[in-house]
């Protein structure tokens, strides 16, 4: 069996062409290296195990369909979180999302004494994926996707920026106003 | 700017797993909304149902030359 090299996919080229076993090879190690991240992604974009389930499969089985068309201009996790970008706001768009909030509602969390500085504190850790669930559903849909995106540390903020249409300074601008508002939300979930 | 990381999934996984053992339920404290996520991330196991299930959706699929790739995780 071949070893799954621990050299980054995303710091590697990629094939402009498909070649013999290299693109079963590579989708091996896509799915390795990156399904964690992409579930994580769905998971909390959809609020829903099962459908993150069922989004994570789809997006890699894109993956795989269109393997042979990416041509190394993004890295390959930004390639994926655009798939499951779009899937995601797909599936929402179908389900008329009831639980988004209108930017109106952002005056609430300005006007809330939010401490962002301090340290996020949580006594019990297990039943901490249910309470940062419950936050990220109160956040506008754009904050959640940049808080998820922007916790990745293999991206920067400027393809944060690319995958949510923006400029990377816009995306600094609006990661306070993010974390501010999550932090009210995750103090309210305890 | 964000520090880039060089681990793969697996050695986030082992260190997920060795850092696990050492909380348990103790009281935890996160710097920052990322790094929380972060955490929330490596703690949340990507089911393997998936993986199966491609298996099956990819070899309805014409195959790629080669030996193919769910041989090659599964070690089959």
């Amino acid at each position: 069996m071949n070893t799954i090299v621990s050299e980054p996919l995303a710091e590697r080229e990629c094939p402009d062409a498909p070649q013999a076993g290299l693109k079963s090879s590579v989708f091996a190690e896509l799915y390795t290296e990156h399904s964690r991240a992409i579930y994580y992604l769905c998971l909390r974009l959809l609020s829903d195990p099962e459908k993150a389930e069922d989004a994570t499969h789809d997006v890699f089985l894109k993956a795989f369909r269109k393997m042979h068309q990416f041509r190394g201009e993004s890295s390959w996790r930004t390639w994926l979180y655009r798939i499951a970008i779009n899937h995601c706001r797909n599936l929402q768009a179908a389900w008329h999302d009831r639980h988004m909030l209108s930017n109106a509602d952002d005056a609430v969390w300005e006007n809330t004494a939010a401490t962002t500085d301090s340290p996020l504190r949580v006594l019990e850790t297990k039943e901490l994926g249910e309470r940062i669930q419950k936050a990220l559903d109160g956040l506008p849909p754009e904050y959640r996707l940049l808080l998820l995106l922007v916790a990745d540390e293999q991206l920067s903020y400027e393809q944060v920026g690319a995958l949510t249409e923006q400029s990377a300074d816009a995306v600094r601008g609006k990661l306070h106003r993010a974390r501010k508002t999550f932090a009210v939300l995750f103090q309210q979930t305890a | 700017m964000k520090r880039q990381t060089k681990l793969t999934q697996q050695e986030q996984e082992q260190l997920a797993a060795a850092q696990q053992q050492t909380q348990s339920s103790s009281p935890r404290e996160f710097a920052s909304v990322e790094e929380m996520l972060r955490h929330d991330a490596l703690h949340t196991p990507v089911p393997p149902t998936i993986a199966h299930r491609l298996e099956e959706s990819t070899s309805q699929l014409p195959p790629p030359p080669g030996r193919a790739w769910w041989r090659r995780f599964f070690g089959g």
